[in-house]
């Protein structure tokens, strides 16, 4: 039998999800919260095996809490459910421990199937939200092999390529000096190089110099 | 007795003097010796503190400020001027108040103060009464119709030129043809040359029938006969004019118009292609010596640039734009200013000194947006005119309707009547008196009110997109948890009837259903994370763009690539919001207009310097055009709150938006 706890502050969600819960023979919800402080305190004298944790509460952080719970009660297996489907929440909830995330419009099977899994100490989020994790990080990953360099980024490239000092940049491209040494130093980070020698040879071998 | 002889020969004593000095003046002033003018002005006026004559002191100053006008220094014409007005109320002369008034509009406008200048013409037509002046009437129309020709309101300016020319008696053709010529000028500063050809012509048929001679009105009315036809390319009747002229410059000796004539004539053969002939006009002896307006030199030495830049002749170019360059100050004219800075821009291109190139280039464009802005500033100032006019000119006929009325009334009656009259008159006077101060104060009033609202302008504008957020934060709030909530619990409670005795049909209604309650939640997500961003509030502004051009490239053809680079940000909530706002309408743009397919955000913090760049390599747009999008305006007073700088690079192959704002 699986024990588990829900916390939100929206009441007919609470009804909603027990209800979609009621027939199930190995899950049962035994308590339900609608603040981060009842069920810290529920906390200190049980231990149930799931928590489904609403994000937005009104007295506290469900992100933080997530963090709380699992430093105090590493057994306890929880489950992120909310309506923000943005993958900064998805990576930061599971960073603090959750194991699994949902979003509220969640079909009772992706529900059963999620407090199954979490059960099993594995992660579970349904297959919308990992394509989302996944296409970020391919977005990321595409562009790391030649850095993508503004059009003053690469005006600027030019200039030191043809021996200009930053004073003459900035009165060629009639901009501040403070503004070149800024362009020069995210030259710097883009190409992962430490001075200027090693910026106009990672151009040079990347082709972005002729 | 002995008193009062002793009176009276000091009467006569200061009338003599005072003829004398007169004399003296009109003397200096008829043989164009200004200095000798000067110096006896400078006796009038103490001649004047010495008796306590201050309208005979009024009188020198008049006559100084005409030097000045005439010799184009208005800084030492204006507190002249200033002082007559306070002479002239004192003593209540309302034309020399109203004379005054305008002469100072005329000096005020002359140094580009457009505003100023229609504020002092505004405060002359108060003055204005039945006893005054025809010719302070009409000196007033004429400056008004010169201020409103300069901020292009040619609508207005025509009416009082035509309102001035009702005025003037047909047996003055000075003042006919000079009106005649002003309306010539009028039409060609609108560029419409063929009406400025009809009067000119008119002024000139006014000046040939006139018993006296006019040559100096002649000669000015001729060659702007010939620029005209210059404009209107009538090359074949030029000449004829301009030998008109000649005869008239053999009898007398006038540099000016001679200068003048010159450059007409070298245009002329410029542009009928005989270069070397058009050169010779324009030939340094024709100058030399010679007392020549600095605006005629301005434009010498303007159409000499010309075609020294379009002969390459580079040296000789060079040394014009520093004398243009000195005399620039002194020239009114913003056509003549637009063409030198476009000239001179060319000239620095031609030497590839690309910086000097861009600052003439840049002072061409604020000229052409001073023409563009000063019809727009004007439009109301034009309205306001014309409604206190239509006012006006209804209130003086009421008025004479009532004085005939009374006049009738008065004939039948006896004298005693006449009393009773005048002291309603009188009556009537004060309470004009106090509604015009009354009047008065309130502009005053509203000015200081205008200026606080424009200071104020930017606080609104602070005031306003805080209000924005704080109402988008809450109706997004109210979506995310309200509405969506209740969605999702819908969802539940629909999917949790128990579906084994459904029939296929209903099965399908069924699922159509859910799938359709699905849509509606990610819709209203949709709306409000683009409301209230929520990697905004919960994370970091890093964060949220981050997680924005991510949605986009997901759901649209543009690929967005975020980077990142610098120290970590620290900004409060507020300044967060506003860059996310200007990033978000600037991809919003790209999408919308740009057909790009690549979009690149970059925001960097070195020393707290902020720099974002947002480019894309769409198709670009005009970033002239006038009428700027809605997005765009809202990037502007963002960054503007933000005491950020903004520029907008476009070409057709993208365009580039960088943002610099100091954090310190």
């Amino acid at each position: 039998m699986i024990n588990v706890v829900i916390l939100d502050d929206h009441l007919m969600i609470l009804e909603g999800l027990q209800t979609m819960l009621d027939n199930q023979q190995d899950i049962v919800v035994t308590h339900t919260f609608s603040r981060g402080l009842d069920l810290l305190k529920f906390l200190e004298t049980e231990t149930p095996n799931i928590i489904l944790l609403d994000i937005n509460l009104p007295d506290s952080n469900g992100i933080d809490l997530c963090k709380t719970i699992t430093n105090l009660y590493p057994q306890i297996n929880i489950i992120g459910l909310s309506n923000f489907n943005d993958t900064s929440f998805i990576k930061n909830m599971i960073r603090n421990g959750a194991k699994g995330y949902l979003l509220k419009n969640t079909t009772k099977e992706e529900l059963i199937k999620a407090i199954k899994t979490a059960n099993h100490g594995k992660t579970y989020l349904p297959t919308k939200l990992k394509d989302k994790l996944l296409s970020e990080s391919f977005g990321v990953q595409s562009s790391t092999f030649i850095p993508k360099l503004t059009r003053r980024e690469n005006e600027i490239l030019t200039c030191i390529a043809e021996e200009l000092t930053n004073t003459e940049i900035a009165e060629k491209l009639f901009i501040s000096t403070k503004t070149v040494e800024s362009h020069r130093k995210n030259l710097h980070q883009k190409f992962g190089v430490r001075n200027t020698a090693g910026l106009i040879k990672e151009a040079f071998t990347k082709g972005l110099l002729n | 007795m002995f008193s009062v002889t002793a009176q009276h020969k000091e009467v006569i004593d200061s009338l003599s003097q005072k003829n004398i000095l007169d004399n003296k003046l009109q003397q200096a002033l008829q043989k164009y010796d200004f200095d000798k003018a000067l110096t006896i002005i400078d006796s009038i006026e103490q001649y004047g503190i010495k008796t306590k004559d201050s309208l005979f002191i009024a009188y020198a100053y008049d006559a100084k400020v005409t030097i000045y006008q005439f010799q184009h220094t208005i800084t030492k014409a204006k507190p002249y001027i200033i002082k007559n007005i306070a002479i002239y109320k004192h003593y209540n002369y309302s034309s020399n108040i109203i004379e005054s008034y305008a002469i100072l509009a005329s000096l005020v406008r002359q140094e580009g103060k457009l505003d100023s200048s229609f504020y002092y013409l505004n405060k002359a037509t108060k003055y204005i009464t039945d006893t005054t002046l025809t010719r302070s009437i009409k000196y007033l129309y004429n400056q008004k119709s010169l201020s409103f020709a300069n901020t292009k309101h040619v609508d207005s300016s025509l009416y009082y030129t035509f309102k001035r020319i009702a005025l003037i008696k047909n047996d003055n053709p000075y003042e006919l043809s000079n009106a005649y010529m002003e309306l010539a000028l009028t039409f060609s500063k609108f560029y419409d040359y063929p009406k400025a050809l009809q009067y000119i012509n008119k002024a000139i048929v006014v000046l040939e029938k006139s018993k006296t001679k006019l040559s100096i009105t002649t000669c000015r009315a001729l060659i702007m006969k010939c620029n005209i036809l210059l404009h209107l390319k009538q090359y074949d009747d030029i000449e004829e004019v301009a030998n008109k002229t000649l005869e008239i410059l053999n009898q007398k000796k006038f540099p000016e118009f001679e200068t003048q004539l010159n450059i007409s004539l070298s245009k002329l053969y410029w542009n009928t292609n005989q270069p070397e002939k058009a050169a010779t006009y324009l030939s340094d002896k024709h100058i030399q010596d010679k007392k020549i307006s600095s605006s005629t030199l301005f434009d010498f030495y303007l159409t000499q640039l010309e075609q020294k830049l379009f002969n390459k002749d580079l040296n000789s170019s060079i040394k014009l734009v520093t004398k243009l360059n000195t005399l620039i100050s002194k020239t009114s004219s913003l056509n003549k200013k637009q063409q030198f800075y476009k000239l001179s821009s060319n000239y620095w291109a031609k030497i590839k000194d690309f910086k000097k190139g861009y600052n003439a280039q840049r002072e061409y464009l604020k000229i052409v947006e001073q023409i563009n802005n000063r019809q727009q500033t004007y439009i109301i100032y034009d309205l306001e005119n014309k409604y206190q006019l239509t006012k006006k000119d209804e209130e003086i006929a009421k008025q004479q309707l009532a004085l005939e009325q009374n006049k009738t009334a008065m004939l039948k009656k006896k004298s005693e009547f006449r009393i009773a009259l005048f002291g309603s008159l009188l009556l009537l006077i004060i309470s004009l008196g106090l509604v015009l101060f009354y009047r008065q104060n309130q502009k005053i009033k509203n000015k200081q009110i205008e200026s606080l609202k424009a200071r104020k302008k930017l606080n609104k504008l602070e005031a306003l997109i805080e209000g924005e957020e704080k109402e988008r934060k809450r109706i997004a709030q109210d979506l995310h948890d309200g509405i969506n909530g209740d969605l999702s619990v819908i969802k539940y409670k629909i999917t949790s009837v128990n579906q084994d005795n459904f029939e296929t049909k209903e099965k399908d209604e069924f699922e159509q259903a859910v799938s359709m309650l699905d849509n509606a939640i990610e819709q209203v997500r949709h709306i409000s994370h683009n409301l209230a961003p929520p990697s905004l509030q919960n994370f970091n502004l890093i964060e949220a763009i981050q997680q924005y051009c991510s949605k986009i490239s997901g759901s649209n053809t543009l690929k967005i690539n975020f980077q990142n680079y610098g120290e970590l940000l620290t900004l409060n909530k507020d300044t967060e919001t506003a860059i996310y706002r200007i990033v978000q309408e600037a991809i919003n743009n790209i999408v919308k207009h740009s057909k790009a397919a690549e979009a690149l955000v970059q925001i960097n913090n070195h020393d707290n310097n902020l720099h974002i760049t947002i480019e894309d390599n769409g198709i670009g747009f005009n970033i002239n055009n006038k009428f700027e999008g809605l997005g765009l305006k809202n990037i502007r007073s963002r960054v503007e709150l933000l005491k950020g700088e903004l520029s907008i690079d476009s070409t057709n192959t993208g365009t580039s938006i960088q943002i610099n704002i100091d954090l310190n």
